[in-house]
């Protein structure tokens, strides 16, 4: 990528960021074509829009962008089910390399799936509290809800998911 | 949980540590556009959807009385002055108005968040008695409480039922108290908190709050395949000698608080159970209704003389996406159905579901009934509803309507009510 001038922090978040962006996308959308994609779009509009971004907002103002993408892919896909009635499951039903297929075996498959199984926000908490590790209060600005529904929704997907695992077993 | 939070972490570490970044596509950036975009006509197709979705939301809204939430001048009058309500916000199990949704008492449970699974569970048993399920730091067993709503509106005798805890790994998902207040009518779920454990589908606990006795019914299965219990809804008849079970058997996994089981590969059927007895199949109680075909049988209370059952049920096309939640019929209709002969006597209120998958507007918790203890006053709780849906309810209803319970906005917050 060669970054015009006068919008260096896009350079700078894509040179910093950009994997770790498409691994939050791939835990969203359970693809990693289609995460590559959200993350590539959402950088595209970034250089298109121009200097949008402020330095110290601009990591949680892209993950945004991204957890929306994703949303935007999701919804896609429940438009192409609905006419296809495809039951095709995230994580279960993609077509991986041998070195995924040995790193992702059956059990972690699993929980996977059962993640992609969950409602949006429930999931997208999850990931952003588990995965990124980030505070109640920052999930909540991201997602644009309360910091209770943010917790509430941490309790449920951990219960749905625990309730999914244990009676699969 | 513990283990579940290890196994997510684990498995979303892995998972992302398959993208490495060399691997990754550079980034290449669409040639400027000198003309009108193609994109032109497709963003102003989206703007008018968004209009008529917002003035859909602005629609509803109106009619759900979000604009005014203090006014309740124009609402018709409640059967009763408080409901109970756990809020997730908060985290409490408080007294509201039902004119104003205003708090008037909180009930002193333990934490809900901290000391277990949230459990939505509460139940009215008449008199202005209520009991309510809670985890209590330290205590790995899930505890019965009850207590009394004073006429103000005022929390009173709060205390644990005797013999009311629940074993370990079991969580309170429905609640009924019988109308005399001797027996609890528990709907348990098994909730993981160790090791891998075997699948277990639902119980049905009575517990004798006189003596503390307690007695397990399962579900047993109905047809090759019909593995999975779920206790959709209690209700006590015959002057608490019976126990009305509506029972949902899935062939496949159903979420805990969560989503239902798919309409095809599910079986609901209301069983009478002696509660009394010693504890058996819910399959070999009385058949009191089943799940017609095409139809999808969400909740059946029984009135407690027995005569009447109000149900709540969903027909015609499902809308939205059958991987995240979108398994519901749209048209939904609570109905009173005649035990003795099944035939319905009367529709109470209806309504279109829309699409209930979340991609565009989903109920994440299944739909809820709630009688009052003299089986007349209903609350209908449409559950969860994601950040800008506009299908969520919650309401008590009044001659086919559906008159919101307050405050405004309400439904997403709350996991049980009762009144």
């Amino acid at each position: 990528m060669a970054p015009e001038a006068g919008w260096p922090d896009v350079a700078v978040l894509y040179r910093q960021h950009h994997a770790d962006l498409v691994r939050l996308a791939l835990l969203l959308v359970g693809d990693r074509g289609c995460a590559e994609d959200v993350v590539q779009d959402v950088f595209t509009r970034l250089c298109a829009r121009g200097p949008v971004l402020q330095r110290d907002s601009a990591l949680a103002y892209v993950r945004t962008a991204v957890v929306n993408g994703c949303r935007s892919v999701l919804r896609r896909r429940a438009l192409a089910r609905r006419a296809a009635i495809s039951r095709a499951v995230p994580w279960r039903d993609t077509q991986d390399s041998a070195e995924q297929t040995a790193i992702l075996a059956e059990d972690r498959r699993e929980v996977l799936a059962a993640l992609a199984g969950l409602p949006n926000r429930r999931r997208e908490v999850l990931v952003l509290r588990f995965y990124l590790n980030l505070p109640v209060a920052e999930v909540a600005a991201m997602l644009g809800i309360s910091q209770g529904s943010v917790k509430s929704a941490t309790a449920r997907g951990l219960d749905a998911l625990a309730r999914r695992l244990g009676e699969e077993r | 949980m513990n283990t579940v939070l290890d196994r997510l972490t684990d498995a979303m570490s892995a998972a992302t540590g398959t993208v490495r970044e060399e691997e990754l596509r550079p980034l290449t950036m669409p040639e400027r556009r000198r003309r009108l975009s193609p994109w032109a006509a497709p963003a102003a197709a989206a703007a008018a959807v968004v209009l008529v979705i917002g003035l859909a939301v602005s629609v509803s809204s109106g009619l759900f009385g979000a604009g005014r939430p203090g006014g309740a001048a124009h609402l018709p009058a409640a059967p009763h002055r408080y409901y109970l309500a756990i809020d997730l916000f908060t985290w409490k199990t408080s007294v509201r108005s039902t004119a104003t949704g205003k708090v008037t008492a909180v009930v002193p449970v333990p934490s809900l968040f901290t000391a277990g699974p949230v459990s939505p569970a509460l139940a009215a048993a008449g008199n202005g008695t209520f009991y309510v399920a809670a985890f209590e730091r330290g205590v790995r067993g899930e505890q019965i409480y009850r207590f009394r709503v004073t006429a103000a509106g005022h929390v009173a005798e709060f205390a644990r039922v005797p013999g009311g805890i629940l074993r370990p790994g079991w969580a309170a998902d429905a609640l009924a108290a019988s109308p005399d207040g001797s027996r609890v009518a528990v709907g348990a779920y098994y909730y993981p908190y160790h090791g891998r454990l075997p699948q277990r589908s639902d119980q049905v606990v009575v517990i004798n709050t006189v003596t503390g006795a307690q007695s397990t019914w399962w579900g047993g299965s109905p047809a090759r395949g019909y593995r999975f219990f779920r206790v959709a809804s209690l209700s006590w008849a015959g002057e608490s000698r019976e126990l009305a079970v509506l029972g949902e058997w899935c062939k496949v996994n159903s979420i805990a608080g969560g989503e239902g089981c798919p309409l095809g590969e599910r079986v609901a059927q209301l069983r009478a159970i002696n509660p009394a007895g010693p504890g058996g199949r819910v399959l070999a109680g009385r058949l009191l209704l089943r799940q017609a075909p095409r139809t999808y049988l969400a909740q059946a209370l029984i009135s407690p003389d027995g005569s009447v059952i109000t149900a709540m049920v969903l027909r015609g096309k499902i809308r939205g996406n059958p991987a995240i939640s979108g398994m519901y019929p749209q048209l939904m209709s609570v109905e009173r159905i005649a035990t003795a002969t099944g035939h319905t006597l009367g529709v109470l209120y209806r309504r279109d579901l829309g699409d209930t998958s979340s991609s565009s507007g989903p109920m994440s918790d299944p739909l809820t009934l709630i009688a009052d203890a003299a089986g007349q006053g209903l609350i209908l709780d449409g559950g969860i509803c994601n950040l800008h849906c506009s299908n969520e309810f919650n309401g008590w209803l009044h001659n086919g309507t559906l008159v919101p319970l307050r405050p405004a906005g309400f439904a997403h917050r709350e996991s049980a009510e009762a009144w």
